[in-house]
């Protein structure tokens, strides 16, 4: 999923002074789950700009909220048409993506992002999210037996370990595992080491352009099964 | 939480029953939000002493006696002017 985390509210404040009506947008997909976006994160920034405001004194803001089920899909921005008539802009919660679907929904309004998007990872336990999957484009994981050394190595080299790892973990970070020895230690496990001793070539990235983009609607128009 | 301020209060009172409590984990949840708000505050400009959360642990702890303590200890800080502002969503 995609993590982000909240700006402050000092930012946020900052990019609201032009406008005087302000829609606050959750996202209820990965902005929810990872506690940065979602209808409570919604509602305790609204409240927290309006406390903001009236202690300072100084400002004319009229905040209103709403929640989306996904920002990134069109089907679910159309939900939001009859809801920006007297807004002069919109603060999104949602990722990156969700910023830009509304933007390019809405043409006359001014989007805001709220969040800082941040990575595609996973919870290692409550409050703590780690970076996974850096959408390369490129998937190696079946040679590294489904450990990332592109976003788990801060090298990331693909022909690993480096000389700085100690002890199992990483030279640039004494508390983090070094991703090339996780890999390993896994490879013995499922007993595939001979795959650490195939050598990656480097990978190259005049392949993986960007934008990109996926077109899976000629399989769906045939009929196809993508899965 | 915040809507307290928002109407004028000074500071903000959570009273719980901690460990005694039938719900699990009363105590790592409480402090959890309690900290969330309190970093808020002092975004705002607010004390974060003005909010406080008080989870009863002990038979001989005396939840009136901390509310006392917790009036007495914002009455003496900077009373910021949070007005009273109509809420318009």
């Amino acid at each position: 999923m995609i993590v982000a985390e909240q700006k402050p509210l000092e930012e946020i404040r900052r990019m609201i002074v032009p406008y005087e009506r302000v829609l606050i947008i959750g996202c209820g997909t990965c902005m929810t789950v990872c506690g940065t976006g979602g209808e409570r994160e919604v509602s305790f920034l609204h409240n927290a700009l309006r406390v903001a405001q009236a202690k300072s004194g100084n400002g004319t803001h009229t905040f209103s909220e709403y929640t989306l089920k996904r920002q990134c899909d069109p089907e679910f921005l159309d939900l939001l048409v009859d809801k920006v008539g007297d807004v002069d802009a919109i603060l999104s919660l949602g990722c990156g993506i969700g910023v830009q679907a509304i933007a390019e929904r809405l043409l006359d309004l001014s989007v805001l992002p709220g969040v800082n998007t941040s990575f595609m990872g996973m919870a290692s336990e409550w409050g703590i999210w780690d970076e996974r999957c850096a959408a390369c484009g490129d998937c190696r994981l079946e040679e590294t037996a489904g450990i990332c050394p592109i976003t788990r190595c801060t090298k990331g080299i693909l022909n690993g370990p480096c000389a700085g790892t100690k002890n199992g973990k990483c030279e640039a970070n004494k508390d983090m595992d070094c991703a090339w020895v996780l890999i390993y230690k896994r490879l013995e496990r499922l007993e595939q080491l001979e795959k650490m001793r195939r050598y990656r070539p480097p990978r190259n990235f005049r392949t993986i352009p960007r934008p990109k983009r996926i077109m899976s609607r000629a399989d769906i128009a045939v009929g196809g099964d993508n899965g | 939480m915040l809507r307290a301020y928002e109407m004028g209060a000074e500071g903000v009172f959570i009273a719980g029953c901690g460990e005694q409590c039938a719900r699990e984990d009363t105590a790592f949840w409480v402090g959890q939000r309690v900290e969330k708000v309190r970093k808020t505050l002092v975004q705002i400009g607010l004390q974060s002493e003005r909010l406080q959360a008080f989870l009863l642990g002990a038979p001989n702890e005396d939840p009136a006696r901390e509310l006392d303590r917790f009036a007495e200890e914002i009455g003496g800080l900077y009373l910021a002017s949070v007005m009273v502002q109509e809420v318009k969503r």
